[in-house]
């Protein structure tokens, strides 16, 4: 295999779309410091007696000490959040699936996979100890997550995790056999 | 980006629609943590937004000065960490164009570079550039950009033991 071609089949990983809450959380950002540059400039123009003056106004009648709602960055996943449920199934390395269940212990080769049911369009993240496996945005309805986790031999006990809407559901997932 | 230096607020959120995704895909395989991927990428397009009138087109595209900040960043946050042990494993993300096992055998190799190895090669190999961009948004010669790319090169044949 050559350079380009080594090179071309990361090429298909490609960009990653961030979850739109961070986009939203950026772009409120953005504007936020807009306003604030905005306000600046206007500030300058007026001049320097006029600041003070200004500034003296605001110590004798000046508003409560509390900051202002219109320059606050908005965090967090919000108050109406769609709820998420998860089912987890293993499939085999026969070829067989079944249920997962978490007392009992899976071989190397066998292969979880993650179906979600959400109440609302949402965006989810699968995560393993952590880290992301998969993100996306689902519709309302049950989806079968386009990923599977093939378990190797050795590895540890580990906690998956579906992150979205309101819910965060923890799936833990024994040791694998050496 | 002339515009964006400007403040036209359209031409930004021109900027920001066209680098979202693979600045965020970026961050994510850099720190192999969601959490800290989300907040290098606001905090890079604040950045840009800031330093909007430092950049000047003579020093490099505008893609590798916006992963310069991004990788400063992820160092940033890299060097605190070093302060605070963590336990970090590996990650990875579904294919659009391979199977997801596929995908996923490619992630967990490219997680397993070091990252002065894992910055250039995915600059060059998942994001198109060229070595001069990489050089440029990594703060390093092109010499070096293009040592970096080959010696992930041939660690990651290892890792997948492609001949």
């Amino acid at each position: 295999m050559t350079d380009q071609e080594f090179d071309a089949r990361f090429g298909d990983l490609g960009p990653i779309e961030p979850p739109e809450l961070v986009v939203r959380r950026t772009v409120a950002a953005y504007q936020t410091e807009r306003r604030r540059g905005a306000v600046r400039v206007r500030v300058f123009a007026v001049g320097g007696m006029a600041l003070m003056a200004a500034l003296s106004l605001m110590v004798v009648s000046g508003p409560p000490d509390r900051g202002d709602p219109s320059t606050l960055v908005e965090r967090g996943s919000g108050a109406v959040l769609p709820g998420v449920d998860v089912k987890v199934a293993v499939r085999h390395a026969a070829g067989t699936t079944e249920r997962f269940a978490t007392n009992q212990r899976y071989a190397a080769g066998d292969t979880l996979m993650f179906r979600v049911a959400a109440t609302a369009p949402a965006d989810l993240k699968l995560l393993r100890e952590g880290v992301v496996l998969w993100a996306g945005h689902v519709n309302a309805g049950e989806v079968d997550l386009p990923v599977g986790y093939t378990l190797e031999a050795g590895e540890g006990a580990a906690r998956f995790v579906v992150e979205g809407g309101a819910e965060s559901i923890t799936v833990y997932v024994p040791a694998v056999a050496p | 980006m002339d515009a964006v230096r400007d403040g036209n607020d359209a031409a930004y959120m021109t900027l920001f629609e066209r680098h979202r995704a693979s600045l965020y895909g970026y961050a994510l395989r850099m720190t192999r943590r969601p959490e800290v991927a989300d907040d290098v990428f606001q905090e890079t397009f604040l950045r840009v937004h800031r330093a909007r009138t430092t950049w000047a087109s003579h020093q490099g595209s505008f893609r590798s000065w916006l992963f310069r900040i991004a990788t400063n960043s992820i160092r940033d946050r890299a060097r605190q960490a070093a302060r605070r042990p963590e336990v970090l494993d590996d990650t990875f993300e579904p294919s659009r164009s391979t199977t997801p096992s596929d995908r996923i055998m490619l992630e967990r190799a490219l997680a397993q570079l070091p990252e002065n190895l894992r910055d250039a090669f995915v600059l060059t190999a998942v994001m198109g550039m060229d070595h001069n961009e990489v050089a440029a948004a990594l703060d390093i010669t092109p010499d070096n950009a293009r040592a970096r790319v080959s010696r992930a090169r041939t660690r990651l044949r290892e890792l997948l033991e492609v001949s």
